[in-house]
């Protein structure tokens, strides 16, 4: 039974009385030395919304990827129907009936928006050949089944813009008419308008008898949706709450541990404090399309500023094309210390002075393969250099300094950094950029997977590089983290600023607003 | 966050060697340990391997596959690979000789090696580099059109037999008793090896062949660092066709065409990954004898042309089979 | 709700789909232009002994390209299909003349061996997890040495009915022509159009997308090479009956060959993009051109300059396409 917003209980629904559609029982998964699952239990029973809620790295994901067959548990049982199962692959959790929204998309970005939808079930013409018509027709019922009838089933998945892409993966797991529906965040870039029409989709499955797992960050969706709901955090199972009895306050606090005292205590957003003339990077009518257009702010020492919004509205392209990552088409004005620079290439951006700290660090900020020391030292290398060589007593003397100064938890400088937790990962590729001493540093969503500890620790590294004078742009996809660092946010809607927050300002409330409409007062 | 300066070592800090004794230092240690296997095949089909007569002769000839296997490591590090190198032998080779005879001075065959080199390298980083064609095809097509430059070359202007005293000297003469190749090729290959372990050049093609991406937003000069391994690759290539001259006493073509899979071969068993990152020098050392040795059993045992390519062909997948496996 | 005006700059709707034709279009411009050209030089070669000719040269390349581009749609490579070809021209050359077999069973027993090669190659690379280019690199130096053992010097005989029957003519059409639309319409059009060819794109496209979306990616990877390996077969046994003999040396060109086709073509060497005409209208195009050379008395001793230069534009265009994405981290993806 859903609890609805205001508190009313509604009857309906299956409920518990049937037997679960399918049952997990005690599944653990371990990657290298990370325990990311521990004996955790799910009862999915049809025609029932049954929510996961947790932190980033609590094991969300992982309980994901072990039911859609992507992993194998290391131990524990699947039942679908009664039946054990062992899904060896993918294709096995599909064949059962299995089918699952992921976060990061599963499509092709070569191929058509029918294409994708229907990949693996085309229609065919004479048991052989591949009915086009046939396809594009049932990809368009399927999506106007979701409200999405603007996207052209013949459009270049590629093309699409992240929101239209949400949608579409979302009408590809249903088309395959499920009886276990898993929706790992389907809503982070989708308008109100869109939201409206895929809890109405879901509502009408659930009628159906299928069984719905949903994984999302907004409490709000999920006191609209949820039946119950299932707590998870560092990868174990520390909480359900039945149909028909959730208190959100009981679920942060079980959500967040510790962390929930801190949150408590949290004091609202500090606007910044330090010299409002003292700018070291000035942006001004930064256009790239079609990513983002008119993009301008000052940024002083000292200060960090954050990058809200809803997923794929361009902050991430602006922070890449501020790091020099696109080629051509960037116009407009950015000033470093009062030097001119328009970055064609990421050595242009560090040579002025910008660190980017990148969202996936197993390929883009760090080197796995390498050393701890090899991944600190690779910016300064010419610095290091006695006569031809590297000096291995500057290099280890950098390196120590800075695995003390972040804390890093490593045996010795010398590992591997593919051996470290995420979250030390993360701290390396950090300690990389400060040595070179750079005045800008560029945050990309870095605690993304990142668990609830790590996610502390590099808060605190953040706050440290602000208060010794260090300008952050931090840019992250949990909206609750702009209000504990941010000194001023600027909120992206469709690649332009919809608004900005200062201080005491900075809450989730206000940053949803924005998001979704010019003004909170607006109508739709 | 604690205060910076000076503190403490982080653990016990690496010795030297025991730093590299990971998955890469341990396939190197195996190539050495193949090499001695190979050797005693080779002694058991024909006890004169033991002698230093023939093993001087193996020596010189993995010289120059040695040499070239400079060039593929580094470029195989990065995760390219240079298949230019059987024409850039040859044509280098030709022209030397040819320039040097013409105008009667020695060091200008030299000269050509390098500017052969130059040429071929920045060509190939043209293509590689600045237009991101596949390193394989990109080599594969610019070994083509060396082939027809030097066509076109020995058509239209008859090739010289005087070959410089120096190669000549270079490649069949003696230090003491070891052969002069020979020293070069050890002079190079302490080079090559302490420019991977201890040079900022090295440290930047390690991290190119372990992450493209992340060395590129960390600043390292990608297209530096591919620049001067393909001209580094190209001028082995260049330097290696003057030395066979000098050892044969002529520059004919297709004189390269040999050495196109055997440093390939030197290198895979070397132990370095071919999808980069992983690797080094020393084990490309132990991979050119043990090509060497195997070739010259295969020659022992009377096997035909085609049956060799065969052999090569298996022993190389086999390797491929037990240690390159794909990530995923 | 109608959704508000979007205030974002908009996007290049129907890029994908305009890029993916421009290589085939392309190409047959290219086509009328060369041969347009050449008929001017040399009217000749609008008769039909010209045409024959013209054809029998651009034929086994097209069957080769098209191999090669089932292979690259699936973003792998195969290295060998120069090598198989080889192989299957050799075998074909010894043992066809005067077989129990008969001829028609040495044709069956060459494709065969063709699918088989193919499939050795699918092997490692599918279920051995080697990289494709390692894995065929080696394997084609494992099939050329064995056509070497095989075929030492160029030799061996065709039997003169085979020969005819492959490279005549009928009025003024090539059977050669026959051969490749027989080969187009009973092969390649029915993998490309089928489930099969989709999931080989997809799998081009995004093999992990793939593999989370249910596709089996190993039995597909395979697939594509066990192809590869039949195209293959039928180009080195039209080769067999051009040449009426056979050489341990021709199927060397076909492997950079065929790759230059492809892209020429518009097939995306990093796999996932390609139409089924674009390959056939790339051979034709690199073949005649590389013919034409003859016509305007270029020396022979250039031809390979020429050859490697082509080849090196047309890669390099390839390269361009892909630079024009205008983001770094896309182009290093490769």
């Amino acid at each position: 039974m859903p609890i609805a917003a205001d508190g009313a209980r509604r009857a309906g629904g299956a409920g518990a009385a049937a037997a679960p559609t399918l049952a997990a029982t005690g599944l653990s998964k371990r990657f290298g030395g990370v325990v990311a699952l521990r004996r955790a239990d799910l009862a999915l029973y049809p025609g029932e919304v049954h929510a996961l809620l947790g932190a980033n790295g609590a094991g969300k994901s992982t309980l994901v990827k072990l039911l859609a067959g992507i992993e194998q548990p290391d131990d524990g049982t699947i039942e679908v129907g009664g039946a054990a199962m062992r899904f060896a692959s993918p294709h096995a959790a599909l064949a059962a009936g299995i089918a699952t929204v992921h976060q990061e998309l599963s499509l092709f970005p070569s191929l058509s928006v029918a294409e994708n939808i229907l990949i693996g079930q085309e229609p065919l013409r004479g048991g052989h050949w591949i009915d086009a018509a046939a396809m594009r027709e049932r990809a368009r019922v399927l999506l106007a089944m979701l409200g999405a009838t603007d996207i052209d089933p013949d459009a270049t998945v590629g093309d699409l813009p992240l929101a239209q892409a949400q949608l579409v993966e979302i009408a590809k797991a249903l088309s395959t008419d499920p009886r276990v529906l898993i929706l790992d965040e389907p809503t982070s870039a989708l308008s109100i308008a869109e939201v409206e029409h895929l809890i109405t989709v879901i509502e009408r499955l659930r009628d159906r008898g299928t069984a719905i797992v949903l994984i999302s960050h907004r409490l709000g969706e999920i006191e609209r949706l949820a039946d119950r709901v299932s707590i998870l955090r560092s990868g174990e199972k520390v909480g359900e709450f039945p149909p028909g009895d959730f208190s959100r306050d009981r679920a942060l606090a079980l959500m967040l541990g510790e962390a929930w005292q801190e949150r408590q205590t949290a004091r609202p957003a500090e606007a910044f404090a330090g010299r409002a003339d003292d700018t070291i990077l000035h942006v001004s009518g930064l256009t790239l399309a079609p990513h983002f257009a008119d993009i301008g702010f000052d940024l002083r020492r000292g200060e960090v500023l954050g990058l809200a919004g809803l997923e794929g509205q361009g902050q991430k392209e602006f922070l890449f094309a501020l790091f020099g990552l696109f080629r051509r088409g960037l116009e407009g004005v950015i000033e470093i210390g009062g030097r001119r620079l328009l970055p064609r290439r990421p050595r242009d951006a560090i040579a002025a002075g910008i660190a980017l700290i990148p969202d996936d660090r197993k390929t883009l900020g760090g080197f796995l393969g390498l050393s701890i020391a090899e991944n600190i030292a690779i910016t300064v290398l010419g610095s290091l250099r006695r006569r031809l060589l590297i000096s291995r007593r500057a290099e280890a003397d950098l390196v120590d300094d800075h695995i003390r100064r972040l804390g890093i938890k490593c045996a010795s400088r010398a590992v591997p950094l593919g051996s470290l937790s995420g979250g030390n990962q993360q701290k390396v590729v950090v300690a990389k950029w400060l040595a070179r001493r750079e005045p800008v540093y560029v945050f990309c969503d870095p605690t993304r997977g990142v668990d609830a500890g790590a996610r502390g620790e590099l808060f605190g590294v953040i706050r440290e590089l602000a208060a010794q004078g260090t300008a952050v742009l931090f840019y992250s996809t949990d909206i609750s983290e702009f209000s504990l660092l941010c000194n001023r946010v600027l909120v992206f809607r469709e690649g332009r600023v919809a608004g900005s927050l200062e201080g005491a300002s900075i809450t989730e409330q206000n940053i949803l607003d924005l998001s979704f409409h010019e003004a909170a007062h607006e109508a739709a | 966050m604690t205060a910076p300066g000076k503190t403490a070592r982080i653990g016990t800090g690496p010795a030297p060697f025991a730093a590299r004794l990971g998955p890469a230092a341990r396939r190197m240690l195996l190539s050495y340990l193949i090499l001695l296997l190979v050797y005693g095949c080779a002694v058991a089909v024909n006890p004169e391997f033991l002698g230093w007569g023939t093993m001087r002769l193996q020596l010189v000839q993995a010289t120059f596959i040695g040499l070239i296997a400079i060039g593929e490591t580094f470029a195989i590090l990065i995760g390219q690979i240079d298949l230019s190198v059987p024409w850039t032998i040859t044509l280098s080779a030709i022209l030397s000789t040819n320039l040097a005879a013409v105008y009667g001075h020695q060091w200008i065959a030299f000269a050509i090696v390098i500017a052969v080199g130059v040429a071929v390298g920045l060509l190939n980083t043209l293509g590689v580099f600045v237009l991101r064609v596949h390193s394989l095809i990109w080599t594969l097509s610019v070994n083509l059109l060396l082939q027809g430059i030097a066509l076109v070359y020995t058509n239209a202007v008859a090739p010289t037999t005087h070959i410089p005293g120096a190669a000549r000297a270079l490649a069949l003469g003696n230090v003491g008793f070891m052969p002069a190749a020979f020293l070069v090729w050890i002079v190079c290959g302490a080079t090559s090896i302490l420019a991977l372990r201890a040079m900022p050049f090295g440290r930047s093609i390690y991290a190119i062949g372990n992450s493209p991406a992340a060395a590129l937003l960390s600043g390292v000069p990608i297209g530096r660092v591919t620049a001067l391994i393909f001209v580094i690759s190209a001028t082995c290539a260049a330097f290696v066709g003057l030395l066979l001259s000098g050892y044969s006493s002529q520059a004919y073509l297709g004189m390269g065409n040999d050495y196109l899979l055997p440093p390939i071969a030197a290198v895979v068993i070397g132990g370095t990954r071919l999808s980069g990152g992983e690797g080094g020098y020393a084990g490309s050392i132990a991979g050119a004898l043990t090509v060497v040795l195997l070739q010259a059993i295969l020659v022992t045992l009377n096997i035909s042309e085609g049956a060799r390519q065969l052999v090569f062909g298996a022993i190389l997948l086999a390797l491929a089979l037990l240690f390159l496996k794909r990530r995923s | 709700m109608k959704p508000p005006e979007t205030a974002r700059p908009a996007a290049p709707r129907r890029r994908g789909r305009i890029e993916k034709h421009l290589g085939p279009v392309s190409c047959a411009i290219g086509l009328a232009v060369v041969i347009g050209l050449y008929a001017l030089r040399q009217p000749l070669i609008l008769s039909p002994f010209g045409l024959a000719s013209l054809a029998n040269v651009s034929v086994p390349l097209a069957l080769a390209a098209i191999g090669q581009t089932i292979v690259l749609l699936g973003a792998g490579l195969d290295l060998s299909i120069g090598a198989e070809i080889t192989l299957v021209n050799c075998f074909a050359a010894t043992t066809m003349q005067g077989s129990p077999l008969g001829i028609g069973g040495i044709v069956v027993l060459s494709l065969l061996i063709g699918l088989g090669l193919g499939a050795v190659n699918g092997l490692i690379i599918a279920y051995g997890r080697v990289e494709p280019l390692i894995a065929t690199f080696c394997t084609s130096f494992i099939y050329g040495g064995a056509a070497l053992i095989i075929l030492p010097r160029p030799g061996g005989t065709i039997p003169a009915g085979f020969a005819n029957a492959l490279t005549g003519n009928w009025g003024i059409l090539p059977f050669s022509l026959v051969l490749l639309a027989a080969a187009v319409l009973l092969a390649w059009i029915p993998v490309f159009r089928s489930r099969l060819g989709r999931f080989i794109v997809a799998v081009g496209d995004d093999a992990e997308s793939a593999r989370v979306s249910g596709l089996p990616v190993r039995r597909v990877e395979m697939t594509s090479y066990v192809l590869a390996g039949l195209f293959a077969a039928i180009a080195a046994l039209f080769l067999a009956a051009e040449t009426t003999s056979g050489d341990p040396t021709i199927g060397s060109i076909y492997t950079l060959n065929s790759l230059a086709a492809a892209v020429l073509g518009g097939v995306a060497l990093t796999g996932g993009r390609g139409t089924a005409i674009g390959p056939i209208l790339g051979s034709f195009l690199l073949s005649i051109i590389l013919n034409a050379l003859g016509v305007f008395n270029v020396s022979a001793f250039w031809q390979d300059c020429i050859e490697g230069l082509i080849l090196m534009v047309v890669l390099g265009l390839g390269g361009l396409r892909l630079l024009r994405g205008g983001n770094w981290l896309t182009v290093l993806r490769q």
